[in-house]
């Protein structure tokens, strides 16, 4: 069976003359439908459409700024803005920031020793290097320090090795 | 597609009778055979195609003009009237309620009693497939219309239609065995 030229043979169906010209008859003969023509109605579409339009420009306008020189709608006013006082605030938290700066660095140079021990602890065996050379060469004999360049509990009270002593031993 | 369609769709929409009975007299014997084939009834068949050009008709102001030919707004209103019939009857169409031999009667004009038979045999085959398989059958291959078409009338794409179109065949093929799909895959339309 050839599937494909059996179905175009459908294509000899045809609807019976008489069924076909009562039908259309029938049809042509009712109404169509129309669109209703109320006027309120149709004003109300108006006020709807006109309402919609209106407030999507303003909400556009809104976003794009252009609205914000305007004195009724911007919510923030240039002119209640005091540029003078904002900038003599900026300058004291500028000013705030250095004192604490200062503050800082007075307290670092008060503690120079103690703040500078962990960064030459980096090197321990110059470090222990330098202070036994300057412990020997300060009081003359030759002073107990552990591997680890942190001085005894007996020699702390005899001798006290200083950073600046230690640097300068290493320059000499 | 009638030559100055767009016309006679401007004047329908107008009111003209005469314009939407041209249209009737071009598009109700294709509405007819793809409301039969489906349904199987020809009292049903001719109820379900009145009703879609009284549709038509009705309506035709809320036609818009989208590329697409008049028929493929015919047969949404079609497929929608179909589903309607069913959905109102709660039950499928026996096929044994049908008219076996209205269809082979209709072909008897150019063929002889085996092509009668093969035409029962195939719209009992058609008639079993899912309502979107029947769709493209008969919209390709009954009424040869073009994909785009059938997939404007089916609301679908152009992809999905295809598709659709290769899984009905194949469910043909089933019901119907491989010779027939045979005829299918020689065809150009693949």
């Amino acid at each position: 069976m050839n599937l494909l030229e059996t179905l175009r043979n459908f294509k000899s169906v045809k609807p019976d003359p008489a069924y076909t010209e009562h039908s259309k008859r029938a049809i042509l003969a009712s109404r169509q439908f129309m669109p209703s023509m109320n006027p309120i109605r149709g004003i109300l579409q108006f006020i709807e459409t006109g309402a919609a339009v209106a407030l999507t420009g303003f909400f556009i306008l809104l976003a794009s700024g252009a609205l914000s020189n305007s004195q009724y709608i911007a919510p923030v006013q240039y002119s209640v803005i005091d540029t003078a006082g904002i900038h003599a605030e900026a300058q004291e938290i500028d000013v705030q920031i250095k004192l604490a700066n200062v503050t800082y660095q007075d307290a670092a140079l008060n503690n120079g020793s103690t703040a500078e021990a962990p960064t030459s602890a980096a090197s321990p065996k110059a470090f222990s290097a330098a202070m036994t050379a300057a412990t020997s060469s300060a009081s003359g004999k030759g002073a107990l320090l552990n591997g680890s360049g942190t001085a005894t509990s007996s020699d702390a009270a005899s001798s006290s090795p200083t950073i600046d002593g230690a640097l300068k031993a290493l320059s000499q | 597609m009638i030559d100055g369609e767009e016309k006679l769709i401007k004047d329908a929409i107008r009111g003209s009778s005469s314009a939407f009975g041209a249209l009737y007299d071009h598009y109700q014997p294709m509405i007819y055979r793809f409301v039969l084939v489906k349904v199987g009834s020809r009292e049903e068949a001719e109820d379900i195609t009145h009703q879609v050009f009284l549709s038509a008709w009705q309506n035709v102001r809320t036609y818009k003009h989208r590329g697409h030919p008049f028929s493929s707004w015919l047969y949404q209103i079609a497929r929608n009237q179909v589903i309607d019939h069913y959905r109102s009857k709660k039950s499928d169409v026996s096929i044994d309620v049908m008219d076996p031999e209205y269809f082979a009667a209709q072909a008897s004009m150019s063929a002889d009693l085996m092509l009668k038979l093969d035409v029962e045999k195939v719209r009992r085959a058609v008639a079993e497939l899912k309502p979107d398989y029947q769709d493209v059958i008969i919209m390709r291959f009954i009424e040869d219309l073009p994909l785009k078409e059938t997939a404007a009338a089916m609301g679908k794409t152009e992809g999905a239609v295809k598709l659709i179109q290769h899984r009905a065949i194949k469910e043909l093929q089933q019901m119907l065995g491989t010779q027939a799909y045979e005829s299918f895959r020689n065809a150009s339309k693949f």
